[in-house]
């Protein structure tokens, strides 16, 4: 549900849209029991690897040398150099590896030649495996069902597993004639082990914190990761090419770094019905959704890194409890006044309590190598080594809510709803504390109401609806506080604790945001159903937008989350159902289009502020400006002439960065779509899904760390020639300072501004094909099974990001902000997946 | 009916059975503002306050090429986010801190003068700091969490404000002892040393409002030098660092940064020619093995290695005769100014920063790779915010601008001699003692000390006029290493040493006098807006595009 007149009934929590899914409670009426089991085995695959090249090797300037980048010489000419861990500056390394070295001690020759990249080495291929049974059953009162799940997951990098088990279960009775009762379990346990995944921007990851994909994109052609030993046989630490060895070998991470996250979730859902009389009823639900989660950073020593406590190694453990109650008491009334007219009226209470639990503890300075028990560590604190945060921390809030819904309906061809919710919350001051908003909307169906229905024109529905929602802040922002360290200085072997103003200014006057939607849908079948559309219109505005915004130092604090600007969001959606071909031979040909596209305004900001960072950094990333699109990127860009717009060369023969950030794009897409097509005949399906997406922009540091570093395909042609960069000079004449390939990619794409890395991210992408049978009837009447289908299917075959360099085959759909607001940020978030394999399902 | 209204008040009546305590506005997880007390407040502040004297200086070391300035040209090399982090950690860990300290002191029963004392000195030495660096800056509207767009103040009144504070600190300096007193990281304790240190203050604030008032400064210095109560040795106000690597990490930042995975700075080539027998001296300074380390003691061969070894200087070099690529063939491995390049795998083999100021090893030819935290003196360096020696460079200028009471050349000479004394004491007292005394025994030192005052004492003798100053201000920039407040404000004031190692371009951009604004004050105040380059601050009446 999407629509915020669908949605005000949920409260806050669903004011971005409510997913309601019914696990399966079971029937209320006899039916034998069946049991389902779904079997599946997929594969999984890298699928945006850049293509690399195997011509030109380590080193810059055309020169060989143990640099990050990829500019030197070509690998066919048969050179050879000093074998790259014997020539190493540590003397750890040299003296643990004897076998480089001749019968003189100087180190062996090293063909300099084009080794196998990374995207066989390193990227590999993983299983998926699934498995799943349902049963499910009835008898005259009661029903229930129950499943099972287990999964078992691999990624495709080394030491990259998820295992999950899930059980649940089911019931639905009818306890007396009026009173029925609805309760559904589930248990599941999911085990994630992962390497550590960082952000990194072209030369290692950020802050020293190890990020797998950081380092092994650019590994230089000329370098052989999977041939080199990684590991020293002294001391266990991380051996690799560089002469100061200051990069931790890629395949060394893998196995030595880990980061694991153990849930187990419990969620039940129950509710209990009482008809009072046929037309009054009412409902209490309760939910309880809690878990617990065990969560990991382990960091064996001997890593190179920026970050001292990395290299000592660091075993951190955090245990968290998080628990959601809910309950609803919900009072159902319906009946009709008239023969036309009919009436159902809805009152409801809410009461929403989180509580959320963390506990933990972080050690630095290993002692024995690859064990992890804090008692194995130098040091212990209860603060994270990174960003210095507490550890130990707990947070709750509550809400309450009245709700209530009247639906008028006149003819089953007219229909009316008002409704509208009271929320107060906990997290807001006792003045703001209540916020109410309401909705409607209204449908009407012309041909019955008209009865104009024919062949051609089957049903219409027009539809409008106004609704809107709340949303509320987080938890402890309306107070300031004193940060502490016991532990803040350490001098003379004394420690001191320190205590200062928090640097968030708390806001007592913080409300709730609203949001408010108007939308208007038609909807329609035609030509004997053989098409159906379904288009809605809709423009969402939201008041006093809570932002967590940064205000001028010099007021003595960073940050405040205040209650400022308005946001409008105007959008369409539509989807199309057509049946172009169906015969009677059984062939049917079933092909559904969607297509959607939004525009959000930043309409106003206020409180002094022209521009607000909304996620990234303060000189690169999502900006909230006045009249200006929501999330609009804004970087360091070309210094460009004022005349022309061209992009000013320097008396080096690189661009300039201008000190003022620009625009750089905005990376919300003009528009989206998707064609999917079905074939169905005799059982067999044949499913093709397509996708495009038109513009939006998507700032790359993949491109930073492999294109900029010459390790992919695209930097190849004649390296050993000049190049000119497009461009004028100072003086505003045409450029025609020649430079190398080495500073013509490097110095531009990676030290230049970012405006050098952000692409147009239209992309074309087959989705998913898929081909199953449903074994007919026939052939299953002898067997115990009802019915049995196998189904072939892969997701994510084939894309193509039609303005990125060719080479890159880069995936526009990272997220390298994660999920939050933050959008077209690519900050070398790794490759995206492509699945491949099949289904087998029975019932029996 | 009944029955249906009954149920429906139980029902509703649910829902209010619940703990209906929507008062969760308190974060459990942290102290209250009832629980602040001066004492950690002042720690905090003592401690950020280094921290701010530490970021402020990188970026005036680096214009006076005291260590490497690295990109293309000055408007490349600093844009407004450059400066962010002055802005904030002046204004909010700094400031706002001792703000609330004299909040809390005001409305105390308990007297807690030497608090408030110290807090008003640190708070003097920031404001002065702030406008040096930024000119008009926000203070009187600052601070206020009703007013988010505070106006900035005309640089000279915040100047003012900084005087002012330092008076306020005298007086709690020298009112009655109270049985409370402060941690003290500085001075531990020792009351007259901070008294000390005001007035040198002073003599700071008024040698900087020099150009702007000579017959003020001159009869206020005059006024500091008789009442006789200025920095002695033994006097130097410095922050020591300790070496706790993790839980806290209280380091000397630049050791962290170089003692890691090695180098990840580079040194000044310019810098060290001064340092070693490349330069016109023909002698190594006596500090050089105490400032510097180096990782190899020979210089590079294989271009591959250092591309500009096998390079042409640039013509503007050649014609100025300045030092080019490295200052000479001993290992001493850096970057010329203005250099834009990328990073090579060298840092297991450029020069470090060494014992003095921080906290590294001291330099005995060992020539080994330096990717060790446990390597020197672990990190316990400092930072030398105020030495004894700094005084008497201060009065020094003063006799040779002002004409205030006292002795150019004696000054300069007492001055350079307390700062070797001070690097050679305070060095004996880290871990590095026996090498040092192993390397080089005291009278060794203190003959090469000598040797030095008398080349110095020479040149000045034979130099006339601008060409005393240059010896003057030379000197001092060489004490001042780690120091980049003080380095940039002699500079601008004084426009020596001149004659600095231009950038590598032939055009390299127009010399800041002042910063920009920084970025998080700009896009967030409404009353803000963006000033130049070539701005000069409220004190710095020299002309356009005197220095570069």
């Amino acid at each position: 549900m999407k629509g915020l007149s669908a949605t005000v009934l949920y409260g806050d929590q669903g004011r971005n849209g409510v997913v309601l899914i019914t696990t399966k409670s079971g029937a209320a009426k006899r039916r034998p029991s069946e049991i389902t089991l779904n079997q599946s085995y997929f594969s999984n695959t890298a699928a945006s690897l850049p293509t690399y090249g195997t011509v030109y090797g380590n080193g810059f300037q055309q020169q060989p040398g143990f640099f990050f980048s990829n500019f030197g010489p070509r690998m066919d000419q048969g050179l050879t150099i000093a074998h790259p861990i014997a020539a190493s500056s540590v003397a750890n390394i040299r003296n643990a590896f004897p076998q480089f070295f001749d019968a003189d001690g100087n180190p062996v020759r090293y063909d300099f030649r084009a080794y196998p990249d990374p995207s066989e080495v390193f990227f590999r291929r993983g299983n998926i495996h699934n498995t799943s049974l349902q049963m499910s059953g009835s008898s005259d009162r009661t029903g229930f069902n129950a499943s099972f799940g287990y999964t078992n997951e691999e990624g495709f990098i080394p030491n990259n597993t998820l295992e999950k088990f899930n059980f649940g279960l089911g019931v639905s009775s009818a306890v007396t004639d009026r009173m029925t009762i609805n309760s559904s379990f589930t248990y599941a346990i999911t085990d994630v082990k992962s390497p550590p995944v960082n952000a990194a921007f072209g030369s290692g990851p950020s802050g020293g914190i190890p990020s797998i994909f950081a380092h092994v994109l650019y590994t230089p052609r000329s370098v052989d990761l999977g041939g080199l030993p990684y590991e020293n046989p002294l001391d266990r630490s991380s051996v690799y090419f560089r002469s100061g060895n200051d990069i931790v070998n890629p395949l060394w991470a893998a196995e030595y770094y880990r980061n694991s996250s153990r849930v187990n979730r419990f969620f039940n859902s129950t509710s209990l019905n009482y008809d009072f009389t046929d037309n009054f009823a009412v409902t209490y639900r309760l939910g309880l959704d809690t878990y617990t989660e065990n969560q990991e950073v382990r960091l064996n020593r001997g890593g190179p890194s920026d970050n001292a406590n990395v290299q000592n190694g660091i075993y951190r453990s955090i245990d968290i409890r998080n628990t959601i109650w809910n309950q609803d008491l919900v009072f159902n009334y319906n009946t009709r006044f008239s023969d036309a007219i009919g009436f159902s009226a809805l009152l409801g209470g809410n009461y929403r309590y989180d509580v959320y639990e963390q506990n933990g503890i972080a050690s630095v300075g290993q002692l024995t190598f690859d064990l992890f028990r804090h008692t194995n560590f130098e040091s212990s604190a209860a603060r994270d080594p990174f960003s210095n945060l507490p550890l130990n921390i707990t947070e709750e809030q509550r809400r309450m809510g009245i709700y209530s819904q009247l639906t008028l309906d006149y003819n089953d061809y007219l229909f009316l709803t008002v409704l509208g919710r009271n929320d107060w919350t906990s997290t807001v001051e006792q003045e703001n504390r209540r916020i109410l908003y309401p909705g409607a909307s209204l449908s009407f169906l012309p041909t019955d109401a008209f009865d104009f229905a024919s062949s051609t024109l089957n049903s219409l529905k027009l539809r409008v609806g106004y609704g809107t929602s709340a949303g509320f802040p987080d938890p402890y922002r309306t107070r300031t506080v004193i940060s502490q360290n016991t532990r803040g200085f350490e001098q003379g072997g004394n420690l001191f604790p320190t205590q200062g103003l928090g640097t968030v200014l708390g806001n007592p006057d913080l409300k709730p945001e609203l949001h408010e939607e108007v939308e208007f849908g038609v909807e329609a079948a035609l030509f004997d159903n053989r098409l159906r559309f379904d288009l809605s219109l809709y423009q969402k505005n939201t008041r006093d937008l809570i932002t967590f915004a940064p205000i001028d130092p010099s007021t003595g604090y960073m940050n405040t989350a205040l209650n400022i600007g308005r946001m409008r969001n105007r959008g369409m959606e539509f989807q199309a159902t057509a049946v172009p071909l169906q015969t009677a031979t059984g062939f049917n040909w079933e092909s559904i289009v969607n297509f959607g596209l939004y525009r959000p305004v930043v309409t106003e900001l206020g409180g002094g502020l022209e521009e607000i960072v909304v996620a990234g950094f303060a000189d690169l990333g999502n900006f909230a400006i006045e009249g200006r699109p929501f999330n609009i990127i804004k970087g360091t860009g070309f210094i460009r002439d004022e005349q022309s717009g061209q992009p000013v060369v320097l008396p080096t023969g690189d661009y300039g960065t201008a000190s003022e950030l620009v625009e750089l794009g905005d990376p919300n897409p003009a528009w989206t779509g998707s064609w999917i097509n079905t074939f169905r005949y005799k059982g067999f399906t044949l499913n093709v899904m397509m996708e495009y997406r038109h513009k939006g922009v998507i700032m790359s540091n993949t491109v930073t760390a492999t294109l900029a570093r010459g390790v992919t395909k695209d930097p190849v042609v004649d390296r050993e020639m000049t190049f000119i960069l497009p461009g004028v000079k100072e003086d505003g004449s045409v450029n025609d300072i020649q430079v190398t390939a080495s500073n013509y990619f490097f110095n531009n794409y990676h030290s230049g501004p970012d405006e050098a890395n952000v692409f147009d991210g239209s992309t074309v992408r087959l989705r998913e094909l898929s081909f199953g049978y449903d074994l007919p009837e026939a052939l299953l009447g002898r067997t115990p099974f009802k019915r049995a289908s196998v189904a072939l299917s892969g997701t994510n075959l084939w894309f193509r990001a039609l303005n990125f360099p060719p080479n890159m085959n880069f995936d526009t759909d990272v997220l390298g902000l994660g999920v939050g607001n933050g959008l077209g940020f690519d900050f070398v978030t790794g490759p995206s997946s492509r699945r491949i394999g099949g289904t087998l399902t029975l019932t029996f | 009916m009944k029955s249906k209204i009954l149920s429906l008040v139980m029902g509703l009546s649910l829902v209010l059975v619940c703990s209906c305590d929507l008062d969760l506005l308190d974060d459990p997880n942290v102290p209250t503002q009832e629980n602040a007390s001066p004492e950690f407040l002042l720690n905090q502040v003592q401690v950020q306050f280094a921290d701010f004297f530490n970021t402020t200086g990188n970026i005036g070391m680096r214009l006076t090429r005291m260590i490497n300035q690295p990109s293309n040209t000055y408007q490349q090399a600093w844009i407004p986010q450059s400066f962010n982090e002055i802005w904030s950690i002046g204004y909010v860990d700094v400031l706002n801190n001792i703000a609330l300290i004299e909040t809390l002191v005001a409305d105390s029963e308990v007297p807690n003068d030497r608090h408030l004392a110290i807090a008003q000195t640190l708070k003097a030495y920031t404001l002065m700091t702030l406008v040096d660096n930024f000119g008009d800056v926000p203070w009187s509207q600052a601070l206020d969490n009703t007013n988010f767009s505070p106006q900035a103040d005309d640089g000279e009144s915040v100047y003012q404000a900084a005087f002012d504070a330092l008076q306020i600190a005298r007086a709690n300096f020298t009112s009655d002892l109270p049985p409370v007193q402060p941690t003290d990281l500085y001075y531990g304790r020792n009351y007259d040393r901070w008294l000390r240190l005001v007035n040198t203050l002073e003599l700071k604030y008024h040698l900087n409002r020099r150009l702007i008032d000579p017959a003020g400064s001159t009869a206020a210095i005059n006024a500091l030098i008789s009442g006789g109560d200025l920095m002695q040795e033994g006097d130097d106000f410095y922050f020591q660092y300790g070496t706790s690597l993790n839980d806290p990490d209280s380091r000397h930042p630049r050791f962290a940064i170089d003692y890691t995975s090695g180098g990840n700075d580079y040194q000044s080539t310019w810098y060290m020619w001064h340092l070693t027998e490349e330069g016109f001296k023909g002698f190594n300074d006596p500090r050089v093995r105490y400032y510097l380390y180096r990782q190899v003691t020979a210089n590079p061969t294989d271009p591959d290695k250092l591309r500009c070894i096998s390079e042409l200087p640039p013509a503007h070099y050649l014609i100025g005769g300045f030092p080019f690529c490295l200052p000479g063939d001993r290992g001493y491995w850096g970057r010329d100014h203005l250099n834009p390049e990328g990073i090579p795998p060298d840092n297991l083999e450029r020069t470090v920063w060494g014992l003095y100021p921080a906290g590294g090893r001291f330099d005995n030819n060992s020539a080994s790779p330096v990717n060790n935290p446990l390597l020197g003196n672990q990190g316990g360096g400092i930072q030398p915010i105020m030495l004894a020696a700094f005084n008497d460079f201060m009065l020094s200028e003063a006799v040779h601008t002002l004409g205030t009471t006292g002795d150019a050349r004696e000054y300069l000479l007492s001055g350079i001699s307390k700062h070797m004394n001070f690097v050679r004491s305070w060095s004996m007292t880290t871990n590095e003692a026996d090498v040092i005394e192993g390397f080089q025994t005291p009278e060794a030192f203190a003959t090469a000390v000598t040797n030095y005052l008398n080349y110095v004492g020479g040149q000045f003798d034979t130099a006339a006029g601008d060409g005393r100053m240059r010896v003057i201000a030379r000197e001092y920039w060489l004490s001042l290493y780690g120091n980049g407040i003080e380095a940039y404000n002699l500079y601008r004031r004084t426009g020596q040493p001149d004659n600095m190692q231009p950038g590598l371009l032939p055009q390299f951009g127009t010399f800041p006098r002042s910063y920009l604004y920084p970025n998080n004050y700009l896009t967030t105040n409404a009353n803000a807006s963006q000033r130049a380059f070539t701005d000069r601050v409220f004190w710095d009446t020299n002309a356009a595009d005197f220095i570069d």
